[in-house]
């Protein structure tokens, strides 16, 4: 405890004199608050629109969640199929591409034409954007193992099915881990995005906000739900962080240092 | 019934998918209960000899059997085989435990004693007291340990040993070989032992075979005598010296006569 409040202590440092360089700047030059607002009128609208923020940073960070939690799922068993087949790896894998290459911005007012507006065009648009990291880190742990592992197996005449249980499965779980921590924030970029497009009058994410705030000029206002977003996305990071080390340290065993 | 040999090569010969020759023209005979060194240059196909053996590798001409039939199908039926690799190869989300039962999980059968059997190859290492700890919180020679408890508890007939403790400091290899050769007096099993160290080699074995640079061929065959129990002071033994002496003119001589006359390519 005492370790992280003193991990903590620069960075907050740097924050603050981030932050009172610029509430100086903009008073001392007279910004106007539509191009940049003060950090305390910043701090006002976060106050002023803590309601709908929070109700904003609900919708997105349930969206986030289950857009994560698909693209696991969907990851999982799309590297499972690679690492059973080199046939399907090979014919499918420059499709899989096709989802780190796309531009999100580009298809998600596709999809929200094709799935209509709401959550299930956000959720949508966060699994394309997340579901990559899963299905290359899962892929490679699934089929990158230790050679002498598999004669080891080998010599113990072990069946394949026995390799797969008893070796590629567990063997994958770092990499998955490591998939799952980037997908993570890619899940709550891709919401926001999506909701740049799917937001309606029922359905108001953080992405809405901004948007709708964006075009009304209420910088202010819009700049409160980047904070939100940010929040948002720090904490479903460090949630995966936390736990995926915590499942690593049992993995390894409990007196190894995580890296 | 006559002693038939656990493991015979006739003009064996083995070559890489990539065309390079591995082995050529090996003949030899290893009966049970023998510990056999097999040293050689680096390169001379010493690890492969000990996979083919193990059927993991095809040979690609002459014969080579164990127990009567080819390797890998003496592997699945008749003879119980186990590997000590270089490295520990443990599985790291296995306690040492769970790693030792790993060897009769994948051999299946009956559940029966299982236990108590991981806790004998336990405590025949020395590592009873950490059966439930994970293999990283284990230095190396413990690691190496494990391994070696994971390789003698499904009661092997042919433990097949490639450099096994060539990754740890000498102290504790001279440590473990010790060990070995203690087991090994008790259960005798038969046992094919790479190692680049001549010293090594000639404290383990009841026999060496030596193998000339590659494609390796068996050039001498020097029979350890060796009184038993072999101690540390063996070890140092002028008796050892001398046969470490032999070993390695054969050996030297192995390499010359290679560059003298390269054997080409032929079946």
């Amino acid at each position: 405890m005492k370790r992280m409040l003193h991990a903590a202590v620069p960075p907050l440092v740097v924050l603050f004199v981030v932050l009172a360089t610029w509430e100086a700047l903009v008073r001392a030059l007279d910004v106007a608050p539509y191009l940049l607002p003060a950090p305390s009128a910043i701090g006002e609208a976060l106050l002023e629109h803590s309601a709908e923020l929070a109700k904003g940073t609900a919708l997105t960070g349930l969206a986030s969640v289950l857009g994560f939690a698909s693209s696991l799922l969907l990851g999982a068993l799309i590297a499972f199929a690679f690492s059973q087949s080199r046939l399907v790896q090979r014919s499918f894998y420059p499709y899989a591409i096709f989802l780190q290459t796309v531009p999100i911005l580009a298809i998600a007012p596709l999809i929200v034409i094709w799935v209509g507006t709401g959550l299930g065009s956000v959720v949508l648009v966060a699994v394309i954007i997340s579901l990559f990291p899963i299905i290359t880190n899962g892929t490679t742990g699934l089929t990158r193992v230790d050679p002498g592992l598999l004669e080891l197996f080998a010599i113990h005449n072990a069946s394949r099915w026995q390799e797969l249980v008893a070796l590629r499965l567990p063997g994958s779980v770092p990499y998955f881990l490591a998939g799952a921590k980037v997908a993570s924030g890619l899940a709550v970029i891709g919401a926001v995005v999506g909701e740049f497009f799917a937001g309606s009058d029922e359905y108001r994410g953080l992405g809405t906000i901004i948007i709708v705030t964006a075009g009304r000029l209420e910088t202010a206002h819009l700049f409160a739900a980047v904070v939100a977003s940010t929040v948002l996305g720090l904490a479903l990071f460090g949630a995966v962080s936390l736990t995926g080390d915590a499942v690593l340290r049992r993995w390894r065993g409990r007196e190894t240092e995580t890296e | 019934m006559a002693e038939e040999p656990l493991v015979v090569a006739g003009d064996l010969a083995l070559r890489y998918p990539n065309g390079t020759l591995a082995l050529q023209g090996m003949d030899f005979a290893i009966s049970r209960s023998e510990v056999v060194g097999i040293v050689g240059p680096s390169g001379c196909g010493k690890s492969t000899l000990l996979r083919a053996v193990a059927g993991l590798l095809p040979i690609s001409g002459g014969a080579l059997t164990v127990a009567g039939l080819e390797p890998e199908l003496a592997r699945r039926r008749n003879c119980s085989e186990s590997f000590v690799f270089q490295d520990s190869t443990l599985l790291p989300w296995r306690s040492v435990e769970a790693n030792v039962r790993l060897a009769l999980e994948l051999r299946g059968g009956s559940q029966e004693r299982w236990e108590t059997r991981i806790g004998e190859a336990l405590e025949m290492v020395g590592l009873a007291s950490v059966a439930r700890q994970q293999p990283a919180q284990l230095s190396g020679g413990m690691q190496m340990r494990v391994s070696l408890a994971r390789a003698l508890v499904t009661q092997p007939e042919l433990l097949l040993l490639d450099e096994p403790f060539g990754a740890l400091d000498e102290m504790t290899r001279e440590r473990l070989d010790e060990e070995l050769l203690a087991l090994w007096e008790k259960q005798r099993w038969t046992a094919l032992a790479v190692t680049h160290s001549v010293h090594e080699a000639v404290f383990l074995s009841t026999r060496i075979l030596v193998l000339s640079a590659g494609p390796g061929r068996v050039i001498a065959e020097v029979p350890i005598d060796l009184p038993y129990p072999r101690t540390a002071e063996t070890l140092t033994s002028r008796e050892l010296f001398e046969l470490v002496r032999r070993v390695s003119t054969e050996l030297r001589a192995g390499k010359g006569a290679d560059r003298a006359v390269r054997p080409e390519a032929s079946e």
